[in-house]
């Protein structure tokens, strides 16, 4: 091998590394956070501790949503029934038939959507109208007192209970 | 390339016909370099490998960066911490950026030393500094687009310094920030320039530089010993290029791997704690401009930069003789030392000159964050206000003075309506007009506050203790009114003289001769400068001391143009104080026209100065004495004095002294007084002790050896007795500045702003898996939980706020009588409940406190955490920055890379271990291969080359023929050179 090929060879061989070691971190930060499932998040909702026994109660929280480096925040409500101081059920107030705000009616006992007239029992099950499912139950759990519910969005119109 | 054109490659015969591929290589590779390769040439190219590393990663940042103000800083540490090795690609570009600057200017010495700049090569060592201006310009707009503090000061500091330049200055300024002040404009501007315009011109004049340099090829040596030996760019200079990038690109990974670009916190315009400072690239422009000062700053900002550009451009114009040896031309050689020194030197002075003020201790008594100067400003005119204007309107001779509401602005202007008071008038209200009309040259916030509630007749609870200075005068207002007149009278006169730090007697003294349009003199506009200047014109940060009022003398013809020139349209620079800044809000018409009369008003200005700054303030009784004549007020003569100098030790007198002393300038007592030192409400809790406040009035440094505050020599024993006793026991005395109803209940800080939070602080345990336990917080939180602080700026912060309650570097330790735990709790190590691994969720933990405050448990807690956020004493980013501090107590990190993608270190191990691999081969091959080598230097070619040489002169040849038949003028004998 001559000199000026050794030479061609070598700069190749030095080429190489040089492009591993600037191409990776470009490959890796450009498929970056593609694969990266955003946290659910508890949110604290005020109101638990001081909430009736037994009866659905309407509670305002706020959920932080986190876009990258966006973080928004939005004012959501859901239905309460608090059975004990640690035992609760979380009622989403979206209806699961068209996505309207199901309301909770005192004097029937029934969780009714003023948009189709679904009608749902107290513990959520459907006792009548369009609706497909019964009202999507949200996760949540009770620390010292204080209820933190993680609020999540379920497709709308079909029978079963999926995540948007 | 380096092949010849065999037939088999016919589509690269095909595009060859189209566009020339092999001479266009050929003119980029095959260059003829005399004297052989060399190291030394590798830096041309090194620069432009830089170049490209910055392209390649400043595109990729593009694919996160935004340039928006409320996003851009969010955006470029996402990139830095949850991009996988995001923190990689910005690190680069930073290092790389780093690097561009240095190895250019290795490379502008190298071509100056090898005086390659020499006939023919002019043209290319222009288009070289210009390609230096443009890297400027690259350093200048990148710096400002994270919007950290860093970048927002620096484009502060850079626009400031274009705003300079004489009669288009304020137009360069306002377009290059895309309007009056730093803002979405100027990120925009500087984004477009930044990441469009400059690389377009670098591009062009990259190739132009190229052009220029291979018309006439490389140099060589300069001593044409073996002219017959030559070197090949390709492959062989380029081999040592490779080899020193390589080289360079290793550091910049270990450098962007283990030494963090800066975190300097987000941008905050209010934040005056930051040491604005250009990058180390510009320093020692920005200290050759710290020579000229007032009027002459465009010599600093215009002159001296563009006399540098010019000189480089025409380096090599004014060295013009065929010398080439570095030892034969000694004047071009010794003024390059010179220049590259004194460059060095200015860049070392700047590094270093301001070291002292970054330090967390000295600034721990600088000014205090300042939204509390806002506070006082905006209190003063509302609890004040409805009970002075009943007795002020039945008044009718002083109208101007207290007519409307006395805020500020009402009590200065009393000033120009000097009221002829009456002091036969009825005694509460004869009282109230020589009180704004006295106090009215010393518009101090402050100032101006106690003036307007000792105008109040039916408040006299509210009235200062200076009383005890003046029961003379008091004499002539007699009765319940009695303190108020006191006040009103002797106080305003005394307090406008004595709240000057640095006043002297002779101040007092000479102003005894006044005229009847009594003009105006420091003394009575160093209380504005310590109230609404001081924040940021203290001796603690980069900007002119005007505490010390001979510096504060000597840019009086500055000042002057800022606060009253520029504000009315005048002056190009920028107006002072900044728009929209506390200080901006508070400051009044009548102080900016106290400035203007201080500066020009027949000579005031140097009248009323002493020769030396003298270190405090003087005993009350010759001040008292000299200002008699201008206070306008017919009580104050004479009478004052033997009160004042009867300092008896009790509270009152030391309440009195509090005021007349000046201490109430600076300190706050009792909700009143300036912002300039810290607040003294609450030394007692402290566990100060008398005999430690009389040594810090008297000696402040032996406590704290940077401090501003002056010391006060000229106090009698026990006139300090008195003072500490006042200091320690604000609130038992009737003089107390707060005295009555309000001064038992309100010794919290911000007690009231703690009541919204009554969360109790070992409450707190919620689960440290829940991201966001402060989601019942207000928007403000949210914000300030993902913004990443700056630990160090946060330690400044820290001692300014918190070191007071919770300890130096937060161990705690301070006395809080009244609650469960005994002391303040400690934030290192901070309680388990609140610690978690997680910044994110650290900091959330934490930043309920510090936006909302919170009362320990406890009986009665002496001492509550002040809500910061909610009261707006502490800007977001100022938060970030603390809680990023508190963090760094307990060993966690704000900026934690969340998502390495390769952790840092094993990113370098894998890339060393590639090098060495490479290397190894390389070594390997040229063991092999060494053996057909004819000779190790770089002059003869093998017998191999001949043959590839001879490939390409007959494809050349041909290539040749085909052009002449299609176009036969096409055959300059260019090619023939290429043999």
């Amino acid at each position: 091998m001559g000199r000026r090929k050794f030479l061609v060879c070598a700069c190749g061989i030095l080429a190489a590394p040089l492009t591993v070691a600037i191409g990776y971190p470009l490959a890796a930060s450009l498929v970056g956070t593609i694969y990266h499932q955003s946290k659910l998040q508890f949110s604290k909702t005020p109101g638990f501790d001081s909430a009736p026994r037994g009866q659905p109660i309407k509670l305002n929280f706020t959920d932080i949503e986190t876009d990258a480096y966006l973080r928004t925040e939005t004012s959501e409500e859901v239905w309460v029934i608090k059975h004990s101081p640690t035992e609760a059920t979380v009622f989403s107030p979206v209806c699961p038939h068209m996505g309207c705000r199901s309301n909770w009616n005192p004097e029937l006992k029934k969780f009714i959507c003023p948009c189709h007239g679904s009608i749902f029992s107290i513990t959520g099950k459907v006792e009548g109208g369009p609706s497909p499912r019964a009202l999507d139950t949200l996760t949540h759990k009770i620390e010292n007192g204080a209820l933190y519910v993680q609020w999540e969005r379920f497709e709308t119109g079909v029978a079963k209970k999926v995540r948007v | 390339m380096d092949s010849p054109v065999k037939p088999k490659h016919r589509l690269r015969q095909w595009v060859e016909k189209r566009w020339p591929v092999a001479s266009v290589m050929r003119w980029g590779t095959v260059d003829e370099i005399p004297g052989g390769t060399r190291f030394a040439y590798v830096l041309g190219s090194a620069t432009l490998a830089l170049f490209a590393v910055l392209v390649i990663t400043g595109v990729w940042q593009l694919l996160y960066y935004v340039p928006t103000v409320d996003h851009a800083y969010d955006s470029v540490m996402f990139l830095r911490l949850q991009v996988p090795l995001g923190w990689l690609v910005h690190g680069l570009h930073y290092w790389a950026a780093q690097a561009f600057i240095v190895v250019m200017g290795l490379h502008m010495a190298r071509v100056f030393i090898w005086a390659a700049y020499k006939k023919p090569r002019e043209l290319t060592w222009v288009l070289g500094v210009v390609l230096l201006l443009l890297g400027a310009a690259f350093i200048f707009t990148g710096a400002i687009l994270p919007w950290d503090s860093l970048g927002y000061w620096a484009g502060v500091v850079g626009t400031n310094m274009a705003g300079t330049v004489p009669l288009i200055g304020n137009f360069l300024k306002l377009l290059m920030r895309g309007g009056d002040a730093m803002g979405q404009m100027t990120l925009s501007r500087a984004f477009a320039v930044h990441v469009a315009i400059l690389p377009a011109l670098t591009f062009f004049f990259i190739v132009a530089h190229i052009v220029a340099f291979r018309q006439f090829g490389s140099v060589g040596p300069w001593k044409p010993k073996k002219p017959e030996k030559t070197g090949s760019f390709w492959p062989d200079q380029t081999f040592k290029d490779l080899l020193v990038v390589a080289v360079i690109m290793m550091a910049l990974i270990c450098l962007s791997a283990f030494v963090r670009a800066p975190i300097s916190g987000p941008a905050d315009p209010l934040d005056n704690s930051y040491t604005p400072k250009p990058e180390w690239n510009f320093l020692f422009l920005y200290e050759a401009l710290k020579a000229f000062k007032g009027s002459w700053e465009w010599m600093g900002t215009v002159v001296i930069p563009a006399l540098l550009v010019l000189l480089l451009f025409a380096v090599p114009f004014i060295d013009r003789n065929e010398k080439r040896n570095p030892f034969r031309r000694p004047v071009a050689m010794l003024s390059g030392c010179m220049f590259v020194a004194v460059i060095l030197v200015l860049t070392f002075i700047g590094h270093y000159s301001n070291s002292g003020a970054n330090t967390p201790a000295s600034s721990a008594t600088a000014s205090a964050p300042i939204n509390q100067v806002a506070a006082p400003a905006a209190s003063a005119p509302s609890p004040a206000a409805p009970e002075t204007a009943p007795p002020v309107s039945t008044n009718a001779p002083a109208p101007a003075a207290t007519a409307s509401a006395p805020t500020n602005q009402v009590a200065a202007s009393a000033n120009s309506a000097v009221s002829p008071a009456p002091p036969e008038t009825p005694p509460a209200i004869s009282t109230s007009v020589p009180a704004p009309a006295a106090v009215a040259p010393a518009p101090t916030n402050q100032v101006a506050a106690p003036a307007a509630s000792a105008a109040t007749p039916t408040a006299p609870e509210t009235t200062l203790p200076v009383s005890t200075n003046a029961p003379a005068p008091a004499a002539t207002a007699p009765a319940p009114a009695n303190q108020v007149a006191a006040s009103a009278n002797a106080n305003p006169a005394a307090s406008k003289q004595n709240v000057i730090p640095s006043q002297t007697n002779a101040v007092a003294d000479n102003d005894s001769g006044s005229t009847n349009q009594s003009p105006t003199y420091l003394r009575e506009v160093q209380p504005i400068f310590a109230a609404s200047c001081a924040r940021c014109h203290n001796p603690q940060t980069r900007i002119y001391n005007w505490l010390d009022y001979k510096s504060a003398f000597a840019d009086r013809w500055e000042i002057r143009r800022r606060v009253w020139d520029s504000w009315k349209g005048w002056y190009y620079k920028e107006a002072m104080p900044l728009p929209g800044s506390p200080e901006s809000l508070a400051f009044t018409d009548a102080e900016r026209l106290t400035i203007r009369k201080w500066v020009d008003g027949d000579g005031g200005a140097v009248r009323g100065v002493a020769p030396a700054p003298a270190p405090i303030a003087p005993e009350p009784t010759n001040q008292v004495a000299g200002s008699a004549t201008s206070a306008a007020s017919p009580a104050v003569p004479g009478s004052s004095q033997p009160n004042t100098t009867a300092a008896t030790t009790d509270l009152q007198a030391g309440g009195g002294l509090f005021v007349s002393a000046g201490c109430v300038t600076c300190h706050k007592i009792e909700g009143k007084g300036g912002v300039a030192g810290p607040d003294l409400s609450h030394e007692a809790k402290l566990g100060r002790s008398s005999q430690w406040l009389i040594t810090q009035i008297t000696d402040p440094r032996k406590h704290v050896p940077t401090t501003i505050m002056p010391a006060h020599k000229n106090l009698t024993q026990s006139q300090l007795k008195g003072l500490a006793d006042f200091i320690l026991n604000p609130s038992s005395s009737q003089a107390g500045l707060g005295a009555g109803t309000e001064s038992s209940a309100k010794i919290q800080p911000s007690a009231s702003a703690a009541q919204p939070a009554q969360e109790q602080q070992n409450t707190t345990n919620t689960s440290p898996n829940s991201a966001s336990p402060a989601t019942d917080a207000p928007a403000a939180s949210a914000t300030v939980v993902k913004m990443i602080g700056d630990p160090k700026h946060g330690a400044i912060l820290f001692d300014l706020d918190c070191a007071k309650c919770h300890g130096k570097d937060g161990e705690g330790k301070v006395a809080n009588p009244g609650s469960q735990a005994g002391v303040v709790s400690p934030l290192a190590p901070i309680s388990r409940g609140l610690f978690s691994d997680d910044p994110v969720v650290f900091a959330a933990n934490i930043d309920r406190f510090i936006q909302h405050g919170a009362t320990p448990p406890g009986p009665a807690p002496a001492l509550q955490m002040p809500a910061f956020g909610t009261t707006r004493s502490l800007t977001v980013q100022e938060i970030a920055n603390i809680e990023a501090y508190v963090l760094s107590l307990n060993g966690v990190d704000a900026a934690k890379i969340i998502h390495p993608g390769i952790t840092p270190l094993r990113f370098v191990e894998g890339t060393v271990a590639l090098f060495a691999v490479a290397l190894l081969a390389i070594g390997g091959l040229w063991i092999r291969s060494r053996a057909s080598f004819p000779t190790q230097t770089g002059g003869h070619t093998t017998p191999e080359e001949v043959q590839n040489l001879k490939h390409e002169v007959a494809a050349l040849k041909h290539k040749l023929e085909e052009m002449e038949t299609r176009n036969p003028k096409d055959s300059s004998g260019s090619i023939d050179s290429q043999q």
